[in-house]
């Protein structure tokens, strides 16, 4: 199995590519482009720091830093994150709720 | 000591850590308090105290000026409940709360550093036993330095403090200053890490990845993608509908080709002096279809050359794929990551590069945690399956190619803490396998 390495590379990058269309066949299902580019759905800050943070890491819990503390910290993360404002400050806002 | 004795005995070293912190209760993640921070909370601490004691007397007071004169002796405590408090109290308790809520939030934004200031970071202590080398230990220290300058400005500091052959090595990891232009879009300049390579941004600190080493086509002297960029970079992200985009596009000194020697045809991405007037350009967008899963595209234009030649194109591609997250019916966490990453250089028309110079690699990755499980230790180990290669031209001096399997066993302390061990087969095209047992210890702090 081990030596079938041709077999391994096709096998993932057929993967990708069909990971990549069914992102975009989800984009494409969407009811239509106006609700595509309309407000973002409300989100509690619990489910946006979920979604986000828990992407690449484990999630420190809230008292790991004090208030002042995750204001830095989740500065730095929004822009290592590509997160907007509102985002930030719904993570900030749970963040310092359950601290 | 024989190795294969010392490996089952880290081994063994790790299951009774394991076991014995699962008998124990969870670490707390308080923070220590230093002795003059002690003080100062106590000495508001007692201000506090007084001030309730003075309001207490003035209520008391107050309570005694507007209440009539008893009639009757009171009710014995068992016959009646307790009345309640007088209406007139409630105001005062809110106004008491909320000076209460006041001196906590002073005494905390007094903290030394902790205002504008984080030091945060990881570090790591590991254990390598390759098959073609000499086994070793190993330590790395990477503390990062963030200030918060203004709502919109933003610095980002991280020197890596790593050990090599006998010396020291230190390297800025990057030095990186940030401008909020709008809810969507952040201005960044200085060096940072390599947004059009997802591993390297977000996944290679050591408590965030789940091996003790770094995927083949990011490291080493044949990487196929740079750790990090010197120049400007714009960045954000857009929420479309309830799918999202996020996108960094950057310009950077980028990579010199390296024309001699072993590694002839290979990039040297430390380019921190460019030799040259032509730069990198690139960027990656990541667009997130559901929530947990992101999908990547990353791209590098560059104009390359070595000492002496002409300038030919480099340019690089990547696709990744990325889904994280809680799975009810397996009660666990699911962990998936694939990258796959190519690049072309053009010939610059000289005989040690008078190849075609293409290469490609990639990883996928995938880790299960139970953290649902009925079990207390089950629910802080993890196992990690990784395949990773490396293709390389076939006419290069350097030309092996190679491909790895890991299986790895983790022990989770904390959420960024972890024990980890992998065993890694290793097969290269035309040269000794290197496999190797590998251990880490690694925390962000």
């Amino acid at each position: 199995m081990f030596n079938r390495k041709s077999d391994w590379h096709r096998v993932l990058k057929v993967g990708l590519v069909l990971l990549w269309i069914g992102g975009l066949g989800l984009l494409g299902g969407c009811e239509s482009l106006t609700k595509i580019t309309a407000a973002p759905a409300q989100k509690s800050g619990v489910q946006v720091w979920s979604e986000n943070c828990a992407t690449c890491h484990y999630m420190r819990p809230p008292n790991a830093y004090s208030d002042a503390q995750w204001d830095v910290a989740v500065h730095h993360m929004r822009v290592r994150a590509n997160l907007t404002t509102e985002e930030q400050q719904a993570i900030l806002e749970y963040l310092k709720a359950a601290n | 000591m024989d190795s294969r004795r010392l490996i089952f005995g880290i081994v063994g070293l790790m299951a009774l850590t394991a076991v014995a912190h699962s008998a124990q209760e969870k670490i707390s993640d308080d923070h220590y308090v230093s002795r003059q921070e002690h003080e100062k909370l106590k000495g508001d601490y007692e201000k506090l105290k007084q001030e309730m004691e003075q309001l207490k007397g003035q209520m008391q007071a107050l309570l005694k000026r507007e209440a009539p004169a008893p009639a009757q002796p009171p009710a014995p405590p068992s016959a009646a409940p307790s009345p309640a408090p007088p209406v007139a109290t409630q105001p005062a308790i809110e106004e008491l709360k909320k000076e209460l809520r006041t001196v906590k939030a002073q005494a905390e934004a007094t903290k030394p550093g902790s205002t504008k200031f984080l030091l945060t970071g990881y570090g790591a202590a590991g254990y390598a036993d390759r098959g073609r080398g000499k086994s070793s230990f190993n330590a790395v220290f990477a503390p990062i330095f963030l200030w918060k300058l203004g709502d919109r400005v933003f610095f980002e500091g991280e020197p890596l403090f790593e050990l090599e052959e006998d010396e020291t090595k230190v390297d800025l990891e990057y030095a990186h200053i940030t401008y909020l232009l709008n809810n969507y879009v952040t201005l960044g300049a200085g060096k940072f890490l390599n947004p059009s390579n997802y591993f390297i941004e977000r996944l290679h600190p050591a408590w965030i990845n789940k091996l003790p080493d770094i995927p083949l086509p990011f490291v080493g002297e044949t990487a196929i993608q740079a750790e990090s960029q010197l120049g400007f970079q714009l960045r954000g992200g857009v929420p479309i509908g309830p799918t999202r985009l996020g996108y960094a596009f950057y310009v950077s000194n980028g990579p010199k080709l390296r024309d001699s020697g072993e590694d002839a045809g290979t990039l040297d991405f430390d380019n921190f002096e460019d030799i040259n007037n032509d730069k990198a350009v690139g960027g990656r967008i990541g667009f997130v279809p559901i929530p947990y899963l992101e999908l990547g595209y990353g791209f590098e234009v560059a104009g390359v050359h070595g000492n002496g030649l002409r300038s030919v194109d480099a340019v690089t591609h990547s696709v990744d794929a990325n889904y994280v997250r809680s799975v009810g019916w397996l009660r666990g966490n699911v962990d998936f990551r694939a990258q796959y990453a190519w690049l072309e250089i053009d010939n610059p028309g000289v005989n040690q590069l008078n190849f075609k110079n293409q290469r490609d690699g990639g990883y996928a990755q995938i880790a299960y945690r139970p953290s649902l499980a009925a079990v207390p230790i089950l629910k802080d180990l993890e196992g990690v399956f990784r395949y990773d290669w490396l293709n390389l031209p076939a006419n290069a001096p350097l030309n092996a190619d190679e491909q790895r399997w890991t299986v790895g066993l983790n022990y989770w302390f904390t959420p960024s803490t972890a024990l980890k061990a992998a065993y890694e087969f290793d097969d290269r095209k035309g040269a000794i396998d290197d496999n190797a047992f590998l251990m880490q210890f690694a925390t962000g702090f």
